[in-house]
């Protein structure tokens, strides 16, 4: 009974907790991994096919309370863009719960957020050939196709599982630079 | 050069040959060796940055400089990379220092941007020579190395090229010590197939050099036994004389030994013939000629000399070789044929020289010229005179006519004869022979003052066989038609008439020689009793064919050959024989002119006039139509006959141009009435007179008359009553053959 007691309060404090704040996230990593993003969509050999109206259209894809993180997110990705393409680029942040099938884009950046609503975005994307990019490594498990870290030195992760059903056709030197996760 | 044997040049030539190629292939080798090995050294280079270059550049595109920079980095660890640098736009990404005096090159790889592949930087790597110069030097070393081998095989190569051409010099040295007579043997010397063959032409050559040797001593025997033989330096000392020489010349072989060659020389030989045999001798070329010399005792002799300069290896003058022939004699004898072949008056060749040059002659064109009065000039003016006349008339043709390519010759008596140059056009021929008649009756000829004219014809022909015969008959045609050029080939008659006696001649020469010649009699009657008391002899031909031939056809011929004395010959034969056995009759034959000129003839006559002691019935007509030149001739003849007891008749009398007084020194017993004053006589007045004179004229004389061609019974009655005292014809009596006399 005293267990009961004590543990039930803990779980509904922890879940109150994840419901009402915002993730955490490495302002380092969140600015490298919003450098590479567009470069690394580019990096796709059919991107334009997926372009409409010369606008590559970014979706990120953000947790509630995340909102900052996105706009910081969409900040970055518009600044490293500037200069990289003649396509214009627009960056629209829409949250995971609001996401629906209808949402296509070019590619998807996905902050954190629930595994379910991250798998789901992936599982579009996936279906669109789209890509997408996790903050999160973790969230491979969620099917999200890249994602980038940082220890002495700054990897790409490649998650070799989706690579397949995503059909991205990257530029073969990308794979060489790459780490791919089995 | 010469000392160096041939294995060790054939082996220095290998060896040079082997340089010179191993040179090329060094140098072609070595430098293409370097330039690839550098290329292949530098294409390496250039992989390394070719390989991470793009993950260089995508890592840089991904602004993952650090890692760019890593990766140049990791460029310079490897082996033999000595420095570098990474620099893409501004950024240098990554240098490495490097010491310059390390022997190294560079190479500039550029890094592009993975999408738009537009260069953006470049790697900069600085490669040590190290590798290269190792390759270089391994290389080298190992040429060394083969180098070294193949001189160790050029040696041993040697060794056994030279084990291989002893034999040759061993056969070289037996050959060069070879004398002739000697053995050569080579049967010992250890025998290659190649070299038993050089062993085996030497032999050959060695026998073929003995045959040659003693067939050479056979010829140089020949040549001193036939010819005259001496040798001379090149400035003309004698330095060897044959016996020939020596026997020939008459000097001592000690006298003619080193002394000049002019030493015979005669002293009209012209001294340009000299300076013409050194010239040729000096230009290296054989002189041919004939020398006049004189022998020691001064006696001049002909020599056909060929002088032969002899040559060393390097066409130097090394002696002069003359081999003569003694030509003396044959000189001598062509000097005489000159002569002889020369016609003294004129200087002009003559029919010998005629004949000779005719032979050479493929187309013939002759003529013979006749100058018409020669006989005249001769007998009025004398030989000398006539001989001027020719003599200035030939310098005329020399002048006038050798121009022209005539060949003039002087023939007999007043004649010359012209030979046309080959090929000579006819009528052109024809134009200058033309010309030279009236030349000769424009020539102005004086004897003593007088002006004489000379007046020729020529007669021409293009037949070679018989071109003086041709020439001949043309040049009589002319003479007797008055023209002043025949051209025998243009008379037909006067072929037609040549080929007739030459068949009639041809027709009695065999008669003659079977027997065919033959008699028939024809009766004379006596007038007063119509007896035959006479019968005259008329000669006939018995053809092939059996068939008679009448004289008119035969003996004209006959008289411009010499068969006509042996007609006359047979008929005397025949006539004598027959009348010998016949004693009541007498007989005449005819004698012509030509008979009683014949000497034989009338020595045959006389001599069976004695053999049958037939001479008191014998009567010999003499035809007055033939002409009597000489009627000294035909008295003496007359007379002769008449102490034979022999009658003379003139036959045909009434023709001719005799008149009663050369009757009367003719002292003849019969005139034969010619038939063509008998034939008509019973009506034609004329014939009557003539005849009437004639009797009158023989009864006068107290000659008796016969009339000829009594062939009817008029003529018969008429001559009758003339009183003629025989009578002749075919109404008396035709003629028969001889021998049918005997059988009556």
């Amino acid at each position: 009974m005293t267990i009961k007691r004590f543990i039930l309060p803990v779980l509904i404090v922890m879940l109150m907790h994840f419901e009402c704040y915002a993730y955490d996230y490495d302002p380092l990593l969140l600015r490298a991994q919003a450098t590479l993003f567009p470069k690394i969509v580019l990096l796709d050999q059919d991107v334009n096919v997926k372009i409409k109206s010369r606008e590559l259209l970014v979706l990120v894809l953000y947790a509630k309370n995340d909102l900052e993180n996105a706009g910081l997110t969409k900040e970055l990705i518009e600044k490293k863009y500037k200069h990289t393409n003649k396509n214009k680029m627009i960056v629209k942040l829409v949250m995971y719960d609001d996401f629906n099938e209808s949402m296509n884009a070019t590619a998807y950046f996905l902050l954190k957020g629930p595994g379910r609503s991250v798998e789901q975005v992936s599982n579009h994307a996936q279906g669109s050939n789209r890509i997408t990019f996790s903050y999160d490594y973790n969230d491979f498990e969620s099917n999200a196709l890249l994602s980038v870290i940082m220890k002495e030195k700054t990897y790409i992760y490649l998650n070799k599982k989706a690579l397949q059903d995503y059909g991205i056709n990257f530029l073969p030197l990308f794979y060489k630079i790459v780490k791919v996760i089995e | 050069m010469k000392s160096i044997s041939l294995s060790i040049k054939i082996t220095l030539i290998f060896v040079f040959v082997s340089i010179v190629t191993m040179s090329i292939f060094y140098t072609v080798f070595t430098s293409l060796f370097e330039k690839y090995t550098l290329q292949a050294e530098k294409e390496k280079v250039a992989l390394i940055a070719e390989t991470i270059e793009p993950i260089i550049s995508m890592n840089y595109y991904l602004g993952l400089t650090e890692d760019a920079g890593r990766l140049a980095q990791r460029i310079s660890e490897r082996k033999n990379v000595i420095g570098g640098a990474l620099l893409i736009g501004d950024e240098l990404l990554w240098k490495k220092e490097y010491d310059e005096s390390i022997d190294h090159f560079h190479v500039d790889y550029p890094v592009k941007d993975p999408l738009t592949s537009d260069a953006i930087g470049h790697i900069t790597i600085a490669y040590s020579m190290d590798p290269y110069n190792s390759a270089v030097n391994k290389m080298h070393f190992t040429l060394v190395n083969y180098l070294g081998l193949l001189s160790i095989f050029f040696l041993v190569f040697a060794l056994f090229i030279r084990y291989l051409l002893n034999p040759l010099s061993v056969i070289a040295n037996r050959v060069k010590s070879y004398r002739l007579g000697d053995r050569l043997i080579f049967e010992d010397i250890r025998m290659e197939p190649e070299t038993e063959v050089i062993s085996e032409a030497f032999l050959l050559m060695v026998d073929n050099v003995r045959e040659y040797t003693v067939l050479l001593e056979q010829y140089k025997h020949s040549v001193d036994e036939s010819s005259i033989v001496s040798k001379m330096d090149p400035l003309g000392s004698i330095t060897y004389v044959n016996d020939e020489f020596v026997r020939v010349c008459g000097f001592g072989r000690e006298e003619l030994l080193g002394t000049k060659c002019d030493l015979l020389s005669h002293p009209d030989v012209d001294k340009a013939i000299f300076e013409e045999i050194w010239k040729t001798i000096y230009e290296k070329n054989i002189w041919k000629g004939i020398l006049k010399n004189k022998t020691k005792s001064g006696v001049d002799y002909y020599v056909k000399s060929t002088i032969v300069p002899l040559l060393d290896e390097s066409s130097e003058l090394l002696e002069l070789i003359s081999i003569q022939h003694d030509i003396t004699q044959v000189v001598e004898q062509s000097e005489q044929i000159l002569r002889q072949t020369t016609d003294k008056n004129t200087g002009l060749p003559n029919r010998i020289k005629l004949s000779e040059d005719v032979v050479h002659q493929s187309n013939l064109i002759f003529a013979l010229f006749s100058l018409d009065n020669y006989d005249v000039i001769k007998s009025y003016y004398g030989y000398e005179a006539a001989y001027d006349a020719l003599k200035k008339l030939s310098e005329n043709f020399k002048r006038v006519l050798e121009p022209q390519g005539f060949q003039i010759y002087k023939l007999a008596g007043g004649e010359f004869g012209f030979l046309a140059k080959q090929d000579s056009d006819l009528d052109w021929f024809r134009q200058v022979c033309r010309f030279a008649i009236e030349d000769t009756g424009n020539f102005q000829f004086d004897v003593d003052g007088d002006a004489v004219d000379l007046r020729a014809s020529i007669g021409c022909t293009s037949n070679k066989a018989k071109y003086l015969s041709y020439s001949g008959l043309a040049l009589r045609h002319a003479m007797d038609s008055g023209k002043s050029l025949v051209y025998y080939e243009d008379q037909e008659n006067l072929i037609a008439q040549h080929e007739s006696n030459l068949l009639w001649t041809r027709k009695v020469k065999s008669a003659l020689a079977e027997d065919r010649i033959t008699l028939f009699v024809q009766p004379l009657v006596e007038r007063e009793t119509m007896k035959i008391t006479k019968y005259e002899c008329l000669v006939r031909l018995i053809d092939e064919k059996g068939k008679l031939i009448s004289p008119f056809f035969f003996l004209d011929v006959a008289k411009k050959t010499k068969l006509y004395h042996l007609i006359t010959s047979q008929v005397i034969s025949i006539s004598f024989e027959v009348f010998s056995q016949i004693k009541d009759k007498d007989f005449s034959i005819n004698l012509s002119a030509e008979d009683i000129l014949h000497k034989d003839t009338i020595a045959f006559l006389e001599e069976k006039i004695v053999e049958y002691n037939i001479g008191s019935r014998l009567i010999l007509e003499i035809v007055e139509s033939e002409g009597i030149d000489s009627y000294d001739e035909i008295t003496a003849f007359i007379n002769k006959m008449k102490a034979f007891g022999c009658r003379i008749a003139i036959d045909d009398f009434g023709t001719g141009y005799s008149n009663f007084s050369y009757l009367m020194q003719l002292n003849v017993d019969y005139i034969k009435i010619d038939g063509s004053l008998i034939k008509n006589i019973d009506h034609d007045r004329n014939s009557q007179i003539i005849c009437s004179t004639i009797l009158n004229f023989s009864s006068e004389l107290e000659m008796q008359t016969v009339a000829e061609f009594v062939h009817n019974d008029s003529v018969l009655e008429y001559v009758k009553d003339m009183g003629f005292d025989y009578l002749q014809g075919f109404h008396l009596g035709e003629p028969m053959p001889i021998y049918d006399l005997l059988n009556k």
